[in-house]
């Protein structure tokens, strides 16, 4: 089996891509299909991830970037995120395209363990589906959301 | 020559987008935080892990190390021309360079300005018709160059080039190029004339183009709504071609970087390519052109027939990347007596051990030491006094 980092050490403001050659298994909890090249994909209803960051915290934007898996058998695909247990954002997702998904995430509501601030994202996505049941080929695994690059930006002010 | 520590590129894309790479050939493996800077302030940072099958074909890592950037639409400083910087964040090492040219504007005073131009023109051709005037103090050439700049002012605030409409040049934008070729833009139309004579060249020749804007015609800054994958710097001191031919010297990409004086040909597509084929033939070396107006005698003797071509086409100098890198810039020192600035660098290599070449146009001078082009006292006297002792024909100058 392989091994998964306890946490993705993301620096404010760099840019971090899903996928084999960067993110990879770093701090993809559970819930995750395999890396790919430049991105990863959801396996079931469920994804968890743990990020963390050097304290202070200071107010942080969110951002991440990906394309669900939309088509005429499901025509939308719906994602609650929760961090540390707090409900940050819910979107609606009906257009087979690049998507942002904006959440801006308060200092308080990171945990500060040692050296580093950290959050549990969680991903309830509850339309995943696996293709092969709805006769878009043969994937067996349980999709929603094809994640490519998440970024934490300070807000200013 | 030591491994280098860092490589990369950074290209402009049609879309106003920003793609390149960043690695190091010591920690192959490693994936690099690549930081884009608008006017040296940081806009927005990624780490480059895009794969790319060009840089797994040359043996960069797993070709792991692409990155793709698109500025933040609210980043301060788009509003008009900025220089966009890749600087690796770790070490700091800049690799790449792209004056993002201010985006245009529309123009409803254009086709009005260009039929009163149009009209203007007529008359000056009636007034020297009716009174042939002396050939150099024709007084509608001043006029007319008078109305020249103001049209360009109007036509460049208003974001209209001077050239017509037509496709855009789409310039050669190679991964790798093996040349750079560069040259001072002073004049707009001039400067467009002959990027369109490079451009089947470049191409062939798989070289890229480096324009140096000095800031004379504000024009020039229209360039790149006509050319894609223009690279510009701007000189922004207008500090004439010794300043000029440094910042080509280091901002190209290619392996051996080709100045164009102002005076010397533009080579034709055949002419680019047979250069660029006996360059990569031809050792590691620092070449001085026609315009470059030196010759050393240890150098008079026969080319090899592969590099024999330069000479019919004319270039003010072209030097190794690696080189370049060793020797440092030319010497600012010299003010606007680049052919002595040319001669020192040229003398440091010998130095240093350099392999030299002196391709002279159309056949090399013998017998003198030096020659050069006509220098201000100062700039002699600087020359005499690095130089004098390595030669009695310098010292005696």
């Amino acid at each position: 089996m392989t091994r998964r980092d306890s946490f993705l050490e993301c620096e404010p403001g760099v840019i971090r891509l899903f996928g084999a050659a960067d993110i990879g298994t770093k701090g993809m909890v559970s819930g995750w299909s395999g890396p790919e090249e430049g991105h990863n994909w959801n396996d079931g209803v469920e994804a968890a991830c743990a990020v963390a960051v050097k304290p202070p915290v200071t107010r942080l934007m969110l951002s991440v970037m990906g394309e669900p898996y939309v088509t005429r058998a499901r025509p939308a695909q719906e994602i609650t995120l929760y961090g540390n247990g707090y409900r940050l954002g819910f979107w609606r997702l009906s257009a087979r395209a690049e998507t942002a998904l904006l959440v801006a995430l308060e200092p308080e509501w990171w945990l500060e363990r040692g050296a580093k601030a950290v959050m549990r994202l969680m991903l309830h996505m509850p339309h995943s589906v696996r293709p092969k049941d709805i006769n878009d080929g043969q994937d067996s695994r349980e999709l929603a959301f094809c994640y490519r690059s998440m970024c934490l930006r300070p807000i200013a002010g | 020559m030591a491994e280098p520590a860092l490589l990369g590129d950074l290209r402009e894309r049609p879309d106003g987008s920003f793609d390149g790479w960043c690695w190091v050939p010591g920690r192959p493996q490693e994936r690099l935080i690549v930081d884009l800077l608008v006017n040296d302030t940081l806009a927005i940072s990624m780490v480059a892990a895009i794969f790319r099958r060009d840089l797994q074909t040359r043996g960069y890592g797993d070709g792991r190390h692409g990155f793709v950037l698109r500025l933040p639409a609210n980043t301060e400083g788009l509003d008009s021309e900025a220089l966009i910087t890749a600087r690796e964040r770790r070490s700091g090492h800049i690799f790449g360079r792209v004056l993002r040219a201010a985006p245009a504007v529309s123009a409803p005073g254009g086709p009005a300005l260009d039929r009163v131009e149009r009209q203007v023109d007529a008359l000056w051709q009636d007034l020297d018709s009716a009174r042939p005037p002396p050939e150099a103090e024709r007084p509608s050439q001043r006029l007319r160059s008078a109305f020249g700049t103001l049209a360009g002012r109007l036509r460049a605030q208003a974001g209209r080039a001077p050239w017509p409409d037509g496709p855009p040049i789409v310039l050669p934008a190679p991964v790798s190029p093996a040349l750079t070729v560069a040259f001072v833009a002073r004049a707009a139309e001039a400067a467009f004339a002959r990027i369109a004579a490079l451009a089947p060249g470049l191409a062939l020749a798989r070289a890229e183009l480096l324009v140096i804007d000095p800031g004379i015609d504000p024009e020039v800054a229209l360039l790149s709504s006509r050319v894609r994958n223009l690279r510009m710097l701007r000189d922004g001191a207008a500090a004439g071609v010794i300043a000029a031919c440094n910042l080509a010297l280091a901002h190209g990409a290619g392996e051996r970087r080709l100045w164009l004086g102002d005076t010397v040909a533009t080579p034709s597509a055949a002419a680019l390519l047979a250069l660029a084929r006996a360059l990569a033939k031809a050792p590691p070396a620092l070449w001085l052109g026609p315009e470059a107006a030196i010759s050393f005698a240890d150098v008079d003797a026969p080319l090899p027939p592969a590099v024999s071509l330069p000479a019919r086409f004319g270039m003010a100098l072209c030097v190794d990347r690696a080189v370049f890198a060793e020797l440092g810039p030319l010497d600012p020192g010299f003010g606007a007596a680049h052919g002595l600035a040319y001669a020192d660098l040229a003398l440091r290599a010998r130095l240093l051990g350099v392999d030299l070449r002196a391709v002279m146009e159309p056949e090399p001078p013998t017998g003198a030491a030096v020659e050069f082009a006509p220098a201000s006292t100062a700039a002699w006297a600087l020359f005499r006094s690095r130089w004098g002792a390595l030669d009695p024909l310098i010292a005696g100058a």
